[in-house]
């Protein structure tokens, strides 16, 4: 009996063979002018398509009306209903296209040691870790940035989605004694933009920082960006089946700079403040399970740069730490 | 919301998303297939034309995976057949019956790594749906459920397709083993 390692080693081997010119393909599938086909778009269809008719049928009535034979210049046709009604296509508003007007922005810190930066055949810079692939495109008068692998199609969904991302730090720093890889990409709109990390989250062996919070001095209220960061956290949880993590481990991140034995089984971004010294901070709605007294919840406040519990406060007892 | 309801929303950054994580297996798979890096870039390229054009059709974003396969398949053989000369699946078949394996009461054959070289290279000259389910499974690594659904079968022809492709590779393995390293081996 043939052993699945022999077969899945042959096939791995034999498939390397073959070249991935994705940025071709993905360069033809767009000439193609495929896409998907939206209640918008179809219902556009209808309307140039009625238009087509009704300026077809108008010009037809016109001509056949006319004298024959004389050259006087068609009157255009009037302006068909079907036409007036034709709108800009309105894209369903994804989470992220919704907040588009505000501002945020994220940040992914990966402690795993990486290698990098190097250029690449297309001229990028790529930072390599073993988790994380992420590419700079500096060409670009707003870098792109695509992370793949471990969270990448939330880096690379939001940063693609406007192209109004920079790459504000990209460098090393030290994180819990370790050396890591910074990427801080801030989205930038015309009236501030947000800043700053406060969530850490696990995954296996790496540790990661994501989170969204506000600028000190920004005036954006933090309600319009919670949502966001609750899309971050709902994508992670989406990717659990994929591998990714869940927010049960980001949640259990969090519990290890609490004080106690706690189990924590929910973490959601609440609500950030200015904290006057300590920069910004996040607070979050934990909900925990202590050993002995059951279920209850604190409020957990954050440092918004190194994602370390800066204090907690019992919502039943009022105690603070 | 998940990546694939952003792109049944239209979403085209979240399409790029999705293409740049399965494009990769996408040509991968293909390749494996049809043995042709032009066929295999060009049934990549139909498949995401397809998930594009067809992605509102699919009703659970769960199931995106097998459904994708199932478009790759298609594609496949839309784009075999419009190649002259050039069959989707080129290889010879050996002529074997399923059941013809010669392999009877071995429990377990341990490969050297010359073998699994070997392998790779008798992988490629199994008949169609052989092949197809070999690499499925083991390079895809879907389910069988995932695979009946990607190719549009039964399960229990999943299953035997499965069991037939094994059995043949171990024949032509235990061949090569008796008649020393020629034959099936030294063809490539």
């Amino acid at each position: 009996m043939l052993r699945d390692d022999d077969l899945k080693a042959a096939l791995a081997a034999e498939a390397t063979r073959a070249q991935v010119p994705a940025d071709e393909i993905l360069e033809r599938i767009r000439r193609s002018g495929a896409r998907v086909q939206t209640v918008g778009s179809t219902r556009r269809l209808w309307y140039a398509a009625a238009a087509v008719l009704t300026v077809a049928v108008v010009a037809g009535f016109l001509l056949m009306s006319g004298p024959l034979g004389r050259q006087e210049p068609v009157p255009a046709a009037p302006a068909s209903p079907a036409a007036a009604d034709v709108k800009p296509e309105v894209q369903p508003a994804g989470p992220l296209q919704f907040y588009e007007s505000k501002s945020w922005a994220f940040r992914l810190s990966f402690p795993t040691p990486f290698v990098g930066p190097v250029i690449d055949e297309r001229g990028s810079m790529v930072f390599r870790s073993d988790a994380f692939s992420i590419s700079v495109d500096h060409r670009r008068r707003q870098p792109q940035v695509m992370a793949e692998d471990l969270l990448g199609d939330l880096v690379a969904a939001t940063v693609k989605e406007s192209q109004r991302f920079r790459v504000a730090e990209l460098g090393m720093r030290t994180a819990n004694g370790r050396k890591a890889g910074l990427l801080h990409v801030q989205y930038i709109s015309a009236a501030a933009w947000f800043d700053r990390a406060s969530y850490a989250v696990t995954a296996g062996n790496h540790e990661y920082v994501v989170a969204c919070t506000s600028e000190p001095g920004s005036q954006t209220p933090w309600e319009q960006v919670a949502p966001v960061c609750a899309q971050v956290l709902d994508t992670l949880e989406v990717g659990t089946d994929q591998g990714f993590i869940s927010r049960a481990q980001a949640a259990e991140a969090v519990r290890a700079g609490l004080p106690g034995d706690w189990d924590v089984t929910l973490a959601t971004l609440e609500e950030q403040f200015p904290v006057e010294g300590a920069g910004l901070q996040a607070v979050w709605r934990i909900e925990l399970a202590a050993k002995a007294d059951g279920q209850l919840t604190y409020h957990v406040i954050l440092d918004a740069k190194s994602g370390k519990v800066y204090s907690t406060e019992n919502l039943v007892t009022g105690e603070k730490h | 919301m998940t990546l694939v309801q952003l792109v049944q929303a239209g979403d085209r950054t979240a399409f790029e998303v999705l293409y740049r994580r399965y494009i990769d297996q996408a040509v991968r798979v293909a390749f494996l297939i049809t043995h042709s890096q032009q066929l295999a870039e060009d049934v990549a390229q139909e498949t995401f034309v397809q998930v594009l054009r067809r992605i509102r059709t699919l009703r659970e974003p769960r199931n995106f995976r097998p459904w994708f396969y199932s478009i790759l398949h298609n594609a496949g053989r839309r784009t075999g057949r419009k190649e002259k000369g050039w069959s989707f699946f080129p290889f010879d078949l050996l002529g074997r019956g399923e059941g013809d394996t010669g392999a009877a009461g071995v429990d377990e054959l341990v490969l050297d790594r010359q073998e699994v070289e070997e392998l790779r290279t008798l992988i490629t000259r199994l008949p169609e749906h052989h092949r197809e389910v070999i690499v499925l499974r083991y390079y895809a690594e879907l389910t069988e459920p995932e695979m009946a659904e990607a190719l549009n079968v039964p399960a229990g022809t999943v299953k035997s397709r499965l069991h037939g492709a094994r059995q043949r590779l171990l024949a032509m393995l235990q061949e090569g083993r008796n008649g020393g390293r020629r034959g099936h081996f030294a063809a490539r």
